[in-house]
């Protein structure tokens, strides 16, 4: 049977566009606190003041229920909220974990203790999650965890240790991926997902620091870690479940569009300052202007198509479809756009402007140049990606 | 009503699809004129068309997809574009897809033409062009369209262009010819833009059509003793091939997305941009997977990739279609990139 791979056209309803001028107002009042090189870091960029504020606007797990502090709104609110903030280089890191994937995990597979305990605090901007999956020897491989999960009288003793885990250091919890029974050869027999407070005696967290000198990420070590029992999240032996439809639709949004756009915003800009001079770019290549619009017209296309793509995905989430393969398409799609920015700036940027220190779209080009490795490797890398879009494909 | 319709004309073009001269294609045309499909787009005054505006990418899609040896997407769409005068069309009128160096002489009694017109489809058998005529750039004046005039073969000298292509194409020379029709475009009716939309939806069906023979071809051969398509490096190739044919289908139905027919040159200029840009780039993979058998022309993949080749230079190019984009782009940087997206996307 061909595979259509249709990415109709969808529209955002009226009553998740009518967030954006709100958001959009909330986010200019703010954004001048941060500097560009803190703004090119997207949704890396830690700021808990900033989270909890936009948890006072009920900007943060607008999808869960009420009762738990949400607003009950479909995927297009928070897609319409996330759009604006990432646009602006807004710094969402510190919930950004808690409301993209944590909250909603929790809201469909946690008991009412852990939702009662959990959910009220992400939607304030209060609780902050990280993730537990990568391990030394798991990262593509992950049905391979080895960090174990032993049973005792009231809860389980954790030891092992997790790896990359972004903001384990400021976060207040983990959602872990464990063995719980049977051995690493078992697969994805035997995981679970257990909430484990960050606090509990045990537990190490070293930095560590990568290429571009942050050290967001982390190791994270468990030496006989309580977890009480109600923090199993679901059933015993459903976490390979939970976690791979979670990271299938954390594929999507528009983060796998907008990681450079802080990049591309101040490289349009200085383009359009010497347009509008009626000067031409002193650009390596020597062609100029002309060569500038032609690449910016290729990427400003390719967004366009990109959001397409990536609301159409978002109109079938919300049916309760499961587009995957789309969804892959579309990381896939945008972290190669979003890598190719910070080439693109090299390219029509004169070396003088490249050089020059106290200019902030150089410092920006440093930073995303770097950080943009990372792009293609978070939430499954690009050759993983290729794979699974080829058996979706229907090769065998 | 897209179902009922893509299945009858699916059927239509496959009991034509071995259209090997002119008189099979003209037969191909009637078939479908007779069937009423070549009026899928006409809109007569405030009434839509038969085929929704939107329907409009996938039926262009499967054209491209079904790619039959007759200029059909480009009949329907000079009917949709002379919509006001559809009916008093010779059957068999076709858009021209190349450049239009005439000058309309409006002095005399009857208009006349002067000049020439090119890449008529299947011009050596066609009955008429639609050709579009006037800057492209003018402004509009008392919101009037641009014009057209419809010419007759019969009052042209025809020569066939060879080149690199698959669909036939001719070059029509006129001296002091009388036009059959010089029509102001409807409201709302952007030749150019229509044709654009067009071509880039017609790309998005032939890279689907590539792409499903691709895997086809990776599933059945099999090399060092296991099919070709478990091979990693073919899956990966392949994979890319899936993603540029997604991403090109996806910017045609944006380009005709809405109750109108394609008004936006952001929009077009990103579904033939990028269908433009990844047509060679979809056909070499199809070819590299295929291997010598690809190559062959009985093999029918050559069917779809020259005409890949052939429609990218055709109702806008890449460059032309991205140096616009960057140019509106540039124009006004304090909107953000994001926010001009959002605007064109919306």
């Amino acid at each position: 049977m061909a595979i259509q791979l249709d990415f109709a056209p969808a529209r955002i309803p009226d009553e998740d566009e009518a967030l954006r001028p709100k958001i959009r107002q909330f986010i200019a009042e703010r954004i001048d606190r941060y500097p560009a090189a803190l703004r090119a870091r997207t949704w890396m960029a830690f700021d808990a003041e900033f989270s909890r504020e936009m948890g006072e606007h009920g900007w943060i797990g607008l999808s869960l229920a009420a009762r738990y502090g949400g607003q009950g709104r479909g995927p297009f609110a928070r897609y319409v909220v996330v759009e604006e903030l990432l646009s602006a280089g807004a710094p969402v890191s510190a919930h950004w974990i808690a409301d993209r994937q944590s909250g909603p995990l929790i809201l469909k597979y946690g008991n009412d203790a852990l939702r009662e305990r959990h959910l009220p605090g992400i939607c304030r901007g209060e609780q902050f999650f990280c993730i537990g999956m990568s391990e030394p020897n798991s990262g593509s491989d992950l049905a391979s965890v080895r960090t174990r999960a032993k049973r005792t009288d009231s809860g389980w003793l954790v030891n092992g240790r997790k790896i990359w885990t972004t903001n384990a250091h400021r976060s207040h919890f983990m959602i872990a991926l464990v063995r719980t029974s049977g051995a690493p050869e078992d697969r994805h027999k035997g995981l679970s997902q257990l909430i484990i407070d960050l606090k509990a005696p045990g537990i190490t967290i070293r930095p560590i620091r990568d290429l571009a000198g942050d050290a967001h990420f982390n190791e994270v070590f468990f030496d006989d870690v309580f977890v009480p029992d109600d923090s199993l999240i679901g059933n015993e032996g459903d976490g390979w479940k939970q976690c791979t439809s979670e990271l299938a639709f954390e594929r999507s949004g528009p983060e796998r569009i907008l990681s450079s756009i802080v990049l591309l915003d101040m490289l349009v800009a200085r383009l359009a300052r010497t347009a509008a001079l009626g000067g031409d770019r002193d650009s390596p290549g020597g062609d100029g202007l002309a060569a500038a619009r032609h690449d910016i017209g290729r990427v400003v296309a390719t967004m366009n198509a990109l959001r397409t793509m990536s609301v159409s995905v978002t109109a079938r989430l919300e049916r309760g479809e499961e587009p995957v393969l789309e969804a892959a398409l579309v990381k896939e799609l945008g972290t190669t756009l979003e890598q190719s920015i910070p080439d693109l700036a090299v390219r029509h940027l004169s070396e003088q402007e490249v050089g020059q220190a106290t200019d902030e779209l150089a410092r920006a080009l440093h930073d995303t140049t770097l950080l943009a490795q990372s792009f293609s490797l978070r939430g499954g890398t690009r050759e993983i990606l290729r794979g699974m879009i080829a058996r979706g494909l229907g090769l065998r | 009503m897209l179902e009922l319709i893509e299945d009858s004309l699916a059927r239509l073009l496959d009991d034509g699809a071995n259209a090997v001269d002119a008189a099979d294609a003209r037969a191909l045309i009637a078939r479908l004129n007779d069937a009423g499909m070549l009026d899928l787009l006409v809109a007569v005054g405030d009434e839509a068309p038969p085929l929704p505006w939107p329907d409009a990418a996938r039926l262009f899609m499967l054209l491209g997809d079904k790619a039959p040896d007759a200029p059909v997407a480009d009949a329907i769409l000079a009917r949709a574009i002379a919509a006001a005068c559809a009916a008093e069309l010779p059957p068999f009128t076709v858009l021209a897809a190349g450049a239009v160096r005439l000058l309309l002489d409006r002095t005399g009694p009857q208009p006349t033409v002067t000049g020439e017109i090119d890449g008529v489809p299947w011009g050596d058998c066609a009955d008429a062009a639609v050709a579009v005529i006037g800057d492209p750039s003018a402004a509009r004046p008392g919101g009037k369209g641009p014009s057209i005039v419809v010419l007759a073969r019969t009052a042209a000298s025809a020569v066939r262009d060879n080149g690199v292509a698959i669909e036939p194409r001719s070059t029509w020379t006129f001296e002091a010819a009388q036009p059959l029709a010089v029509i102001d475009c409807a409201a709302g009716i952007e030749p150019r833009l229509m044709a654009s939309a067009m071509r880039a939806a017609q790309i998005a069906g032939a890279m689907r059509a590539a792409r499903e023979m691709t895997i086809g071809y990776a599933n059945d051969r099999e090399q060092f003793g296991k099919p070709i398509g478990r091979q990693q490096a073919i899956q990966h190739r392949i994979a890319v091939m899936a993603e540029h044919s997604a991403l090109v289908g996806a910017a045609a139905m944006l380009a005709w997305a809405g109750d109108t027919p394609p008004s936006s040159p952001e929009r077009v200029a990103t579904a033939k941009g990028l269908a433009s840009e990844y047509a060679a780039e979809v056909a070499a993979a199809a070819h590299a997977v295929h291997g010598a058998i690809g190559f062959t022309e009985e093999y029918s993949l050559n069917r779809l990739t020259r005409r890949l080749w052939q429609w990218r230079s055709e109702h806008g190019s890449a460059a032309g279609c991205y140096a616009a984009l960057g140019a509106r782009t540039l124009a006004e940087p304090q909107r953000g990139v994001w926010n001009n997206v959002i605007a064109t996307t919306r």
